[in-house]
C-alpha cells in the first residue's frame, strides 16, 4: 500500500472532517432555534427534515472519517506533503474571489463597466496562462473580443429581455 | 390526445419565432455539448437565462431544443477528440475515437447522428405513449405515494453517481439538507437563515444549477494548466456504406428501448443508460473482442440509448413532477420561473402546452438531423475556440442567469457558493449532479410526508397503502442492492 492511497485516505478524512463541522454549526443553529423545538399537532413540524438530514450527513461524515483513517493507517500512516497541488487552486479561488468582488463593485460602477473589466481581465489572464504574457495581436483580439461579447449579452438581456441590471 | 398535438405542430410551423428559437436552440445545443468542458446541463442552465422573456411556449421549444440536441453534440467531442462532451457521450468515444483515428471520423459522426435520431425518435414515442399512463396513474396518487416516490427517486442517486455509491447518496443528503434553508412552506418557520434576510426565501434551484454544472466546469476548466487537445479535422467521407448501416439499426432499436426506460427512472441519468445499451450489444455480439477498436457497432447502441434517454427522462417531469436526470431538474426550475408547475394534472388543465412540449421534442430531433448532416463537416473548427474567450463569456452568463431569476445579486452568490462547492466536491471525487436533485426533491418529500401525517396521523400510512409500501420496498432493495454486491466482490474466494 503506497503513499498517494494514505494521501487520499486523508483527503477523506478531512471531507468528513469538514462535513461534521457543518453538521454541527447547522445543529447548533438549530438548537438555538426555539420555533423548531414547538410542537405542531399532526404536523411532525418544520424541525423533521433538517433533523433527519442531519443524522444522515453526520452519520455519513463519521463513516468518511472512520474510512480514511483505516486506508491511512493501511499506508502506514504516510500521506505525502498534504499541501502537493494546492497550487492548482489558487486561480479557481482567485476566480471565486472575482466574481465576489463582482457582487459588490457592480452596484457602484454599474453592470457593463464590472462585465468589461472582469472579461478583459480575464482573457488577459487565460491567454498568459496558454501561451504566456506577451503583447501581441491575438491578445489584443482577445481583448476585444471578450469586451464585445460583455456588450453583446449587456445589450441582449438588457434592452431585448428586459433585465433590470445595477 | 393526437388533435392536441396536431394542433400544436400548426401552432409551431405557423410560428416563426418559435422555429427560429427552436433551430437557435438545436444550433447552440450541437456546439455547446460539442465543447469539451461543457456539459448538455451546463448548455441548458447557462442559455436558460435566454429564456426568461419568452412566453412559456417559447421557453419550452428553446430548452427542450437545447436540451435534445446536446446530447448529441456531447458525441462530437467524444468521437473528434476522444473527450465525451457529455456524460452520456462516455461510452461513445470508446470506438467514435479509434474510428476516426482510422480515417473514418465523418462516418463515425453521421453514425452517431443517425443513431441519435433513431433513439430521439423512439424515446418521443415511447414518450406519448407512456406519459397518459403513468400520469393515469399518478391521479390516484396521494401524499404518501408521492413521498414514497420521491425517496425511490433520491435511492436511485446510487446509481445515477459515477465513482462513490455511498458519496453521490451523501451528496443527495446535502442538496435535501439545503433545500430546508429558509422559510418553512407550512408553518413559516425560518430555518437556516442566520439572520440574513434574503435566505428567508431559500436557495432557489436556477442559481445552484448554474452554480454547479455551470460555474463549477468554469472552475475546473482553469486550474488545468494550458490544456491543449488535437482535433481530428479532417472529415472527408460523410455517409458511411448503406449495406453497413442497414446491419445496425436492430441495435439502434434495442439502444433506445433501453435509453427511455431507464432515463424514465426518477435521477437515473444517461450514463447509466448508455453503458447498459453498450454491455448488452457487446454481449450479443459474435465478436465481442472489437469492440473498443473502432467499430460503428459500439457507436450506435449508446448514442440511440443516449438520445432515447431524453424523450424518457421527460416522462416522470411532465407526469410527477420529478426530474429524470440534471437536465430535467434544470428544466424544472425553468418551469417553475414560468409559473408552471408539473405534474399529473398537467394532462388535464394544461393538455395543450404538454403537446407543445411533444412537438418541441420532435422538431429537435428532426432539427438535428438536419444541422448535423450539413453541419457535421464544419463542426471541428468549433472545437478550437479559444479558451480565453469561453471562460469569462460563460462565466458572464452564468452570473447574468443566476442573477435574472430575481434581479438579485444575493442569486449570484448563491450561484458562486454552488459553484465553489461543486469544483471541491469534484476534487474530493463526490459527485456534484446529487445536490441538485436533493434540491428539487427535497422540498416535494417533505411536503408530502409532512401532509400524509397530517392528514393520517401514523407513519404507518406509508407502509398500509399498496402502491406507496410497493415503491418503499423497490427502493429499498434499489439502496441496499449495491452494498450486497460490493460485499459479494470482497468475499475471498475459496481455493
Amino acid at each position: 500500500v503506497s503513499e498517494p492511497e494514505g494521501k487520499e485516505g486523508a483527503g477523506t478524512v478531512l471531507l468528513g472532517l469538514v462535513l461534521l463541522l457543518v453538521v454541527v454549526v447547522l445543529a447548533i443553529d438549530a438548537a438555538g432555534n426555539p420555533e423548531l423545538q414547538r410542537r405542531f399537532g399532526r404536523d411532525p413540524g418544520p424541525a423533521l427534515q433538517p433533523r433527519v438530514m442531519l443524522g444522515l450527513l453526520g452519520g455519513g461524515a463519521l463513516v468518511l472519517i472512520a474510512q480514511g483513517l483505516h486506508r491511512v493507517a493501511k499506508a502506514g500512516w504516510r500521506v505525502g506533503n498534504p499541501l502537493a497541488g494546492v497550487d492548482r487552486l489558487l486561480l479557481p479561488a482567485f476566480m471565486v474571489a472575482c466574481m465576489l468582488a463582482f457582487v459588490q463593485v457592480a452596484p457602484v460602477l454599474g453592470f457593463l463597466p464590472t462585465a468589461i473589466a472582469f472579461t478583459a481581465g480575464w482573457a488577459v489572464i487565460l491567454v498568459a496562462q496558454d501561451e504566456g504574457l506577451r503583447l501581441s495581436w491575438r491578445l489584443a483580439a482577445m481583448i476585444g473580443a471578450a469586451v464585445a461579447a460583455a456588450g453583446a449579452m449587456y445589450y441582449v438581456f438588457q434592452r431585448l429581455i428586459g433585465v433590470p441590471f445595477p | 390526445m393526437v388533435p392536441e398535438i396536431l394542433a400544436a405542430m400548426v401552432t409551431v410551423l405557423t410560428d416563426p419565432v418559435g422555429v427560429a428559437l427552436c433551430l437557435g436552440g438545436v444550433l447552440l445545443g450541437i456546439v455547446m455539448g460539442a465543447m469539451p468542458g461543457i456539459s448538455s446541463t451546463m448548455a441548458l442552465a447557462v442559455l436558460l437565462p435566454f429564456s426568461f422573456g419568452m412566453t412559456l411556449e417559447h421557453a419550452m421549444l428553446f430548452l427542450i431544443a437545447v436540451f435534445s440536441a446536446s446530447v448529441y453534440g456531447g458525441s462530437v467531442s467524444a468521437i473528434l477528440i476522444n473527450i465525451p462532451g457529455t456524460p452520456g457521450a462516455i461510452v461513445t468515444q470508446m470506438d467514435g475515437y479509434p474510428m476516426a483515428r482510422n480515417g473514418r471520423a465523418g462516418e463515425a459522426l453521421t453514425y452517431a447522428l443517425l443513431a441519435s435520431t433513431l433513439g430521439g425518435m423512439l424515446g418521443w414515442v415511447i414518450l406519448i405513449v407512456f406519459a397518459p399512463l403513468v400520469a393515469r396513474a399518478a391521479l390516484a396518487f396521494q401524499s404518501p405515494e408521492y413521498a414514497a416516490i420521491t425517496f425511490f427517486g433520491l435511492t436511485m442517486l446510487a446509481y445515477a453517481s459515477p465513482g462513490s455509491t455511498f458519496l453521490g447518496l451523501l451528496a443527495g443528503v446535502i442538496g435535501l439538507l439545503l433545500a430546508t434553508i429558509g422559510l418553512d412552506a407550512i408553518t413559516d418557520v425560518a430555518r437556516f437563515t442566520f439572520d440574513q434576510a434574503p435566505l428567508q426565501a431559500g436557495l432557489g434551484i436556477i442559481p445552484a444549477a448554474v452554480g454547479i454544472f455551470g460555474f463549477a466546469e468554469i472552475l475546473r476548466n482553469i486550474d488545468k494548466r494550458s490544456v491543449r487537445v488535437s482535433v481530428i479535422s479532417t472529415i472527408d467521407r460523410i455517409l458511411p456504406p448503406w449495406r453497413e448501416a442497414r446491419r445496425l439499426w436492430p441495435m439502434g432499436v434495442r439502444g433506445a428501448i433501453i435509453g427511455a426506460f431507464v432515463g424514465a427512472v426518477p435521477a437515473a441519468g444517461s450514463a447509466i443508460a448508455v453503458t447498459v445499451a453498450y454491455a448488452q450489444e457487446k454481449r450479443m455480439s459474435k465478436d465481442p473482442e472489437r469492440f473498443g477498436t473502432g467499430i460503428p457497432e459500439g457507436i450506435v447502441a449508446p448514442e440511440s440509448a443516449n438520445n432515447a434517454g431524453v424523450g424518457g427522462a421527460l416522462i416522470p417531469m411532465i407526469t410527477l413532477g420529478l426530474p429524470g436526470d440534471s437536465m430535467t431538474a434544470v428544466l424544472i426550475g425553468a418551469l417553475l420561473i414560468h409559473g408552471m408547475r408539473p405534474g399529473p394534472d398537467m394532462f388535464g388543465t394544461h393538455i395543450g402546452f404538454v403537446a407543445i412540449v411533444y412537438v418541441a421534442l420532435l422538431f429537435a430531433i428532426v432539427a438535428t438531423l438536419a444541422i448535423g448532416l450539413v453541419g457535421n463537416r464544419y463542426i471541428a473548427r468549433i472545437l478550437r475556440a479559444p479558451r480565453a474567450l469561453l471562460v469569462p463569456g460563460i462565466t458572464l452568463l452564468c452570473v447574468i442567469g443566476s442573477y435574472a431569476v430575481r434581479n438579485s445579486l444575493f442569486d449570484v452568490v448563491v450561484m458562486v457558493f454552488f459553484g465553489a462547492l461543486g469544483y471541491l466536491m469534484n476534487r474530493v471525487g463526490m459527485p456534484a449532479a446529487p445536490v441538485i436533485f436533493g434540491l428539487v426533491l427535497g422540498p416535494i418529500l417533505e411536503e408530502n410526508v409532512r401532509r400524509a401525517m397530517i392528514i393520517n396521523n401514523t407513519w404507518t400510512v406509508f407502509f398500509t397503502r399498496p402502491i406507496s409500501l410497493v415503491i418503499i420496498v423497490i427502493a429499498f432493495a434499489a439502496l441496499i442492492y449495491p452494498a450486497i454486491q460490493h460485499l459479494r466482490a470482497r468475499r475471498p474466494t475459496s481455493a
